[in-house]
């Protein structure tokens, strides 16, 4: 079999996989998420994916590559680095300890901001389903006083209730 | 004597485009031309191959051939001279893979991007590693591309492997568990981040004894930092290794000890070391993106190249049909072995020449 079509049985094979009983949907759901953060084509805009790249570009390596081709270069590095490699390792922290306090901000920002969406989006469906159910009711109403109009004359007009009085 | 000089950036001296530059040197010189490199910076251990560009002196009738791959004041001094330029274009990773991970990196790439576009109109003849780069080449204004494929000694991977190495992967092949490979710096565009994904997969669904190893250097801190955070939040930091670049004899061993090399890359402007492994009699799986299909051909398992070829069910699956279907691996060993002669360095030499002497 030409390896194109193995690659057509595969995809399929895969499928079947994920259909069948016993298949570690939540193990496989949360590689899934875990990796798609990380694409290229990550979603723009995405505060979490952008809260999680502040941590990672926080982390400051305190140890630096020393090599040089020269021996006195390596060896002014190394002097340098001995010399303030302690002050280095703070600050390093301090670098990261503010990239992990950014991430929570950010994370912050978007819990709180995805509530907000939720209790909006909530807010506009109870809205839609009453506007729905008034729009319903003034239909029934309308078809009624239709329904009416057609056994005792036409139907009253808005604001038009004295005519639609008794005589 | 006229003369085919070279000019390159970075010469690394252990990387493809090292290689390359040693072995076109070696063939130019082999001809009958006279040829000498011009790097803008050197490694130490190539650096008596070289000179800075700065010296070099053109005579009337020498040809310049430059190595592009990324950006160099290199190209404008190009631009100025008065000898036929000649590309060879390595290709150049788009600078939406390092936006979010390495901006300057990113910065650096559209810069190289932009010098591409301008060496077109004073570039004699344009050479690509692939007609996927080659194709990029012609978009970009180049009247002419040639596939002109990079020069690499397979035979150097028939050397011993490092002895230490060797045992300590021979003593961890006894304890169980396939082996997975993959070769390539690590950089978002390699995506070495979905082969974690789906070695996780394929260690929840098939192996849980499996281990993965990436070899190669960090282009982005930070991404390299995000996968060894990754791979410990799905479980796995124990069973992946992430050795850096490796001293050839160690590569060799890693090759040797490998079940499947899996790519999972988004971008590759021709991807070496997938060639590599085919030599090594590594059967390969790998995602069908960019000169992927054109390196591989049929002598692999190419997934497709949208989501589904990334998809880590998809992948472990594939990987899994590839160590247990002894037919379709002795297949895809054999026909790797054919593909990688395609790309012996005589008929790649040969074939630079034939280039260069048509186009005079």
């Amino acid at each position: 079999m030409p390896p194109a079509a193995a690659v057509d049985e595969i995809v399929a094979e895969a499928r079947a996989l994920e259909a069948a009983p016993g298949f570690p949907r939540e193990a496989i759901e949360a590689v899934r998420a875990a990796t798609g953060w990380m694409a290229a084509e990550a979603t723009p805009g995405d505060v979490r994916q952008a809260a999680q790249l502040v941590v990672h570009q926080a982390g400051v390596p305190v140890e630096p590559q020393l090599w040089s081709p020269g021996p006195l270069r390596r060896l002014v590095k190394q002097a340098v680095h001995r010399l303030i490699g302690w002050y280095v390792r703070v600050l390093a922290q301090q670098v990261k300890a503010l990239g992990e306090a950014t991430a929570r901000l950010g994370l912050a920002v978007a819990e709180r901001t995805e509530r907000l969406q939720s209790e909006a989006a909530a807010d506009r469906a109870a809205l839609s389903a009453r506007v729905d159910g008034l729009s319903d009711r003034l239909a029934r109403l309308e078809a009624l006083a239709a329904d009416g109009g057609a056994a005792t004359g036409p139907a009253p007009g808005p604001g038009d209730a004295a005519a639609s009085g008794p005589r | 004597m006229s003369a085919v000089h070279q000019l390159l950036p970075v010469f690394a001296g252990g990387d493809a485009i090292g290689h390359h530059v040693l072995h076109t040197r070696r063939v130019l010189r082999e001809a009958g031309f006279e040829s000498e490199i011009f790097v803008e910076e050197a490694h130490p251990a190539v650096r008596r191959h070289a000179r800075h560009y700065r010296e070099l002196r053109p005579r009337p009738g020498d040809r310049l051939l430059y190595h592009l791959s990324t950006g160099s004041p290199m190209a404008a001094f190009l631009a100025e001279q008065e000898q036929p330029v000649l590309v060879y274009y390595h290709n150049i990773t788009p600078a939406s893979f390092f936006a979010r991970w390495e901006p300057v990196a990113a910065a650096n790439v559209a810069r190289a991007r932009e010098e591409l576009r301008k060496l077109a109109s004073v570039t004699r003849l344009a050479m690509a590693n692939s007609e996927y780069s080659a194709r990029e080449l012609r978009d970009e204004g180049y009247a002419e591309a040639v596939v002109v494929p990079v020069m690499v000694d397979f035979a150097d991977l028939d050397a011993e492997p490092d002895a230490v190495a060797t045992t300590r992967l021979r003593r961890a092949a006894e304890r169980g568990g396939s082996r997975w490979l993959f070769v390539g710096r690590l950089a978002p565009n390699k995506c070495q981040h979905d082969v974690i994904g789906a070695f996780a997969a394929y260690r929840a669904l098939f192996d849980p004894a499996a281990r993965l190893c990436l070899v190669g250097g960090t282009t982005s801190p930070a991404y390299r930092r995000a996968l060894v955070q990754l791979a410990d939040e799905l479980g796995v930091g124990a069973a992946v290794e992430l050795p850096d670049t490796v001293p050839f004899p160690e590569l060799l061993a890693e090759y040797r000890a490998a079940d499947v090399f899996v790519s999972l890359s988004e971008h590759e402007g021709f991807c070496v070391p997938l060639l590599e492994a085919m030599h090594c009699g590594v059967p390969v799986v790998a995602r069908g993106t960019s000169a992927v299909p054109e390196t591989v051909g049929d002598a692999g398992l190419v997934l497709p190249e949208g989501g589904t070829g990334k998809d880590p069910v998809v992948v472990a699956t594939a990987v899994r049909r590839v160590l247990h279907d002894a037919g379709l691996r002795a297949r895809l060993v054999a026909a790797g072995r054919e593909r990688v002669a395609r790309y012996s360095l005589a008929e790649t030499g040969r074939r630079f020449l034939e280039v260069l002497g048509a186009h005079g």
